[in-house]
């Protein structure tokens, strides 16, 4: 798989949906340029659960899958 | 008791004043499920966990919900197996902070029944988690002694598949549930009217859950309320000790005193 794209960008998946992201972008600031709340989210990458103290340190590798969830209305 | 006692439905330790659940899908509006959850005067809502909508980043459900009002119950809907479920409990926890889960395993897409064997198996890792676990089940007793002994904070039977709106179809089978259980039942899923609600109480059931009935009126917030007046009617109604059938008839008016009785 090409995870690299051209000038170095890198793509990866958030929601099933492939996207091309700068590198070495946090999953904080990632959030944070789609307009994401911390607050009320959890993310998943490549599976793993990861816990909100993480965002901030965690940089976003190519090729991972970005599972980003909340609550909405339900039964 | 003269409807005065105070008559808390309690999960796990969490005392409610309400005895209805409400969930929170399908409204036309988040304003108008607000003022339907407060028409209701429920205190427990159900929610579920969905990827964010990348382009309309801001809709977020607890903005709408008063939560020092209302305590948020996550669903695992969606879920096909027990990983599914436990997935879904782990991120909804991570998420809003709440250790309550109400579990579904609903692998069939017909009539979205719930599977019993992975319903169970969730149910026992997510109690070790130290999740409280409401599980949604088909209305089977033996399913629910088992659940209950897997450390389950209530047992959820249905009383019809879930949105159909046709009753308490289950009747006899959640009245077992109700007479064998130490934990509240709550009805849940296929009740369309309050008086199915009401039926269900006066059966003895703790609490019951509604949506479908609730959003897909044509006014969402007065069938609320009535769905309010028929749970407290029910719940009423069960602790006054409701007199027995009878297969002939039996006069309420005195069988004496007729104008055309003749002096004896």
């Amino acid at each position: 798989m090409a995870a690299m794209s051209r000038a170095g960008e890198i793509i990866i998946f958030i929601n099933g949906k492939k996207q091309t992201i700068e590198p070495g972008l946090s999953l904080a600031r990632l959030l944070e340029q789609l307009q994401i709340a911390c607050q009320g989210t959890a993310v998943e990458i490549d599976g793993r659960l990861l816990a909100a103290g993480e965002f901030e340190s965690h940089i976003l590798q190519p090729g991972q899958k970005i599972e980003i969830v909340r609550l909405v209305g339900g039964g | 008791m003269e409807g005065t006692k105070p008559d808390k439905l309690v999960i796990a330790g969490v005392e409610f004043s309400s005895r209805l659940l409400m969930g929170t899908g399908k409204f036309a509006s988040p304003e108008i499920m607000a003022r339907a959850l407060e028409a209701s005067g429920t205190e427990l809502v159900t929610a579920a966990l969905r990827r964010v909508d990348l382009n309309d980043p801001q809709d977020n459900l607890l903005r709408a919900i008063d939560r020092r009002r209302y305590r948020l119950l996550p669903n695992t809907s969606g879920a096909r197996d027990a990983e599914e479920a436990v997935r879904l409990a782990r991120l909804a926890r991570a998420a809003s902070g709440i250790a309550w889960v109400k579990l579904e395993v609903t692998p069939e897409p017909t009539h979205l029944l719930p599977d019993p064997i992975e319903t169970l198996r969730a149910a026992e890792v997510l109690v070790r988690e130290g999740f409280v676990v409401l599980p949604y089940i088909n209305a089977d007793p033996l399913l629910a002694r088992r659940l209950e002994e897997a450390g389950c904070a209530t047992v959820m039977p249905l009383a019809a598949p879930i949105g159909t709106g046709r009753g308490l179809k289950t009747r006899d089978q959640i009245g077992i549930i109700i007479e064998q259980s130490r934990v509240p039942v709550v009805v849940d899923a296929g009740l369309g009217l309050p008086s199915h609600a009401a039926e269900s109480m006066e059966l003895g059931a703790a609490a019951v859950l509604v949506n479908t009935a609730v959003a897909a009126a044509e006014d969402p917030v007065t069938m609320a309320r009535a769905f309010r007046l028929a749970v407290e009617a029910g719940r009423l109604a069960f602790l006054s000790g409701p007199m027995g059938e009878s297969p002939r008839a039996q006069a309420s008016s005195p069988l004496t005193g007729f104008l055309w009785e003749e002096p004896k």
